[in-house]
């Protein structure tokens, strides 16, 4: 038994040596979640203005380029859930914030995450916040929560040819990767003819249940913020017309509905819709609901001057 | 609790820990620990099903205890037929009824008559068809005097619930299992060594071959209307390997697993897709269920010795219960049938015991013959199990169709090429041949890897064992993982 343990030990150990690079490997590489949150937890305190939202924030809006002292805690299928739970962790943390950012997309209110979602151990790891019970396994290892994404991301790294992500200490990619838009070489026929199929499957849940719950989300933030005189601006970012054309009526009506009666209820909150803008075009965009960099940039100066005139005016 | 879980992989250690160090080796306390992990095994399935297997379990112990203390040959046999009518009506009910049902109300509304049946919305247990079979063969011994009833219940019971044999096999025999189960065991180094082995060659075609052919499969299967020839070739070459890895690779995790306990099981599977006919197929696939059937159903029938009639019946006999053995289906009963159909001409000319021994025995290649011989049974094979996979005869029917009007269309070879070089890569075609190979270089001993490199130096062996171990380890996180095949028979 003694041998048979010690060759055990001595056959499996380089294993786990190997397992413990790549766990280090996944905690420790750039990303986006690991930025954010160093970011986030070395600047608490002088944070001024804090967005939140899904992949739609997350590329829409560097920190570099405002004037506040910004955090982007957005992240790729962030519902108003995970919003919420991280706003009400770190938000009274945040003794200088002036104004929260939040994203009222077309599609965010209707949207909710299960239980299932394989980032959600990401947020208990890097935030602290756990909306479902996250497994002992993925609270131990990063890697676990997500073989088949981390395998990629460690394929993707020994591979040249990949795109290397240029990511700021905002937790912001500075730099395009691939997407339809560069794919079809920004040929907006091309990108029209092949939209029904592409999208066919994007955002197209309806659920008033999760719109209901959502909103008592999205109120208790917007109470938490009258309270402590924090103002709070709406935002639907620049999508590209496709994406536009997809769009389902009634979800879209009912989230008009919704901005209506906050407007009317709360006259201090402000609501920006640049679905449409047309200083948007196709060269901004990465794929149909994604602004790339050099849209980004032009956003992101758009919201910089609404947000100061928002601090100096206050309307 | 699949053997390729985490879940798994935490509970074995923890269990051959307790096994050798904290039982202080008392083959009692080893027995009733190994009772409990097994039942803890399955309740992590559905543990209200468990309730079932201690009701087989009961059932078969106190029904072999009556037959053996039965005053005379009717009170035998009333028991034994008790044991066996409850064992089998738990099986249809659970596994027959709603397709007995469906078939007869079919069947009614061929003759023009509606009718509205009862049926049951109930899952199948996972592995009642195994637990059932280890309880029958266990009765049908007592009952043939070819074994003694068994008194430990915790024997008898473990007997029939050993976790790494419990929900798919193999199909264990009481005068097998039940000596080792009360025979004192010692840690043996080398068995130890070669379960570890064995479990990790298991892990690999399971993992690796089977999950990756496994996703191309269904959806070849899925979507066979919008695919010609090659392509459905394809799917079904894929579907063969898938089943065969899944199976085998079970097979292997279970018998790894035993030796760890100093237990050996039935072996199952002696590299079947290296026939040359298919009698030695059947000789070579689910070994433990196809000499079940010999056993108990057809040597009972009168197995070969009443004329090439009698042989003819009772092979029919045995095909068609086997694929009905392994579902509810129609597809499973055409499926035997074709393999009787395969089988019928070495059974008429007495030539089903010509390849009795391994292919080019000692030599590295098959001769020109062997190698069509095993192009012939394994291209057969492939068409056997498109009915297997399918989801009804008409559909298999189709594919068959199809398959077979695309064959030659060049555009269809260029669509399949297409499909391998942008789908699915060249890793999953490239680690199938590497598969075939180590199968093919180590078919002479119990498993492949048995005894593959041990003419090298460690560093290259355990180098190869490294290499293995990262392709589980990679492939398990593709998120491709499927459950096992025969845990729904």
């Amino acid at each position: 038994m003694k041998q048979f343990l010690l060759s055990f030990i001595k056959f499996v150990f380089p294993f786990l040596l190997l397992l413990l690079a790549i766990e280090l490997y996944v905690l420790y590489y750039p990303s986006t979640f690991n930025r954010k949150a160093s970011y986030l937890h070395a600047n608490i305190a002088s944070t001024q203005m804090l967005v939140l939202g899904s992949s739609h924030s997350q590329n829409a809006l560097n920190p570099e380029w405002l004037q506040l002292k910004t955090v982007n805690l957005a992240n790729p299928s962030q519902d108003i859930q995970i919003d919420s739970a991280l706003f009400f962790k770190y938000a009274p943390l945040m003794k200088d914030l002036k104004m929260l950012v939040l994203e009222l997309d077309y599609f965010t209110l209707e949207e909710k995450n299960d239980a299932e979602n394989f980032r959600l151990p990401w947020y208990k790891r890097f935030f602290g916040i756990e909306l479902y019970r996250v497994s002992l396994i993925n609270q131990v290892s990063v890697y676990a929560s997500s073989p088949s994404f981390f395998n990629q991301v460690l394929t993707d790294a020994v591979n040249p040819k990949k795109t290397r992500y240029n990511i700021n200490q905002y937790g912001f990619i500075l730099n395009d990767f691939p997407g339809v838009m560069k794919d079809k070489k920004f040929d907006s026929l091309a990108l029209a003819a092949t939209a029904k199929e592409r999208l066919k499957n994007t955002h197209t849940g309806i659920s008033t249940a999760n719109l209901n719950f959502n909103k008592s989300k999205l109120n208790a933030m917007i109470n938490y913020c009258l309270a402590h005189n924090i103002k709070v601006i709406l935002l639907a970012h620049p999508m590209y017309a496709t994406y536009i054309n997809n769009e389902v009526a009634e979800k879209n009506k009912r989230k008009v509905q919704y901005v209506d009666s906050l407007m009317a209820a709360v006259p201090t909150i402000r609501y920006f819709n640049y679905e449409t803008d047309p200083r948007f075009s196709v060269h901004d965009f990465k794929n149909d609901d994604h602004l790339n960099s050099d849209g980004a940039r032009k956003y992101t100066k758009i919201i910089d001057s609404l947000t100061a005139k928002q601090m100096i005016s206050g309307n | 609790m699949l053997f390729n879980s985490l879940s798994f992989t935490i509970f074995l250690p923890i269990v051959f820990f307790l096994y050798w160090f904290a039982t202080q080796k008392n083959l009692k306390t080893q027995n009733i620990l190994l009772l409990v992990c097994s039942y803890f095994f399955y309740a992590c399935w559905d543990y209200r099903f468990l309730f079932l297997l201690m009701f087989s379990t009961l059932l078969d112990y106190f029904t072999g205890l009556k037959m053996e203390n039965a005053s005379g040959k009717k009170n035998k046999k009333t028991w034994f037929w008790i044991s066996v009518i409850i064992n089998l009506g738990f099986l249809g009910v659970f596994k027959y009824y709603n397709f007995f049902i469906g078939s007869f109300a079919d069947g009614l509304s061929l003759l023009g008559i509606e009718s509205h049946f009862w049926t049951l919305n109930v899952i199948l247990p996972v592995g009642i068809s195994f637990y059932t079979f280890h309880g029958l063969s266990y009765v049908i011994d007592i009952y043939n005097d070819k074994i003694k009833a068994e008194k430990n219940f915790v024997d008898y019971a473990l007997f029939v619930s050993f976790f790494p044999l419990l929900v798919a096999g193999p199909i264990e025999r009481a005068t097998h299992l039940l000596p080792q189960i009360k025979k004192q065991r010692t840690f043996n180094y080398t068995q130890a060594i070669d379960g570890l082995r064995q479990i990790l060659w298991g892990l690999f075609k399971k993992i690796v071959i089977a999950d990756s052919c496994a996703a191309y499969a269904n959806i070849i299967f899925n979507n066979s209307a919008e695919y010609s020839g090659a392509m459905l070739v394809l799917g079904a070459l894929f579907f063969t390997f898938q089943i065969y890895c899944d199976f085998s690779g079970y097979s292997d995790i279970a018998l790894g697993t035993a030796r760890l306990f100093g237990i050996e099981l039935l072996r199952n599977f002696a590299f079947p897709y290296f026939s040359r006919d298919i009698a030695e197929f059947w000789r070579r696939w689910h070994i433990s269920l196809s000499s079940w059937f010999r056993d108990y159903l057809y040597i009972p029938l009168g197995g070969s010795k009443g004329g090439t009639w009698m042989k003819v019946r009772n092979t029919f006999i045995i095909f068609i219960v086997s694929g009905f053995w392994h579902g509810a289906n129609w597809t499973f009963i055409i499926w035997g049938l074709l393999n009787a159909i395969y089988i019928m001409p070495s059974i008429l000319f007495n030539t089903n015991r010509n390849n009795l021994d391994m292919v080019a025995q000692g030599k590295l290649f098959p001769t020109g013959k062997e190698l069509l011989q095993m192009i012939t049974t394994f291209s057969v094979t492939v068409i056997a199990w498109i009915f297997f996979r399918a989801e009804s005869i008409a559909h298999a029917l189709q594919y068959i169709a199809d398959l077979f009007a695309g064959l030659f269309s060049v555009t269809a070879y260029r669509e399949a090429f297409s499909y391998l070089s942008h789908e699915i890569g060249w890793i999953i075609p490239a680690l199938l041949v590497f598969f075939i190979i180590i199968e093919w270089l180590g078919r002479e001993q119990q498993y492949a890897i048995q005894k593959w490199g041990f003419s090298y130096s460690k560093t290259v062996r355990w180098t190869f064992y490294y290499a293995i171990l990262m392709l589980i380890f990679y492939f398990a996180g593709t998120g491709n993982e499927q459950e096992f095949i025969y845990f729904q028979f």
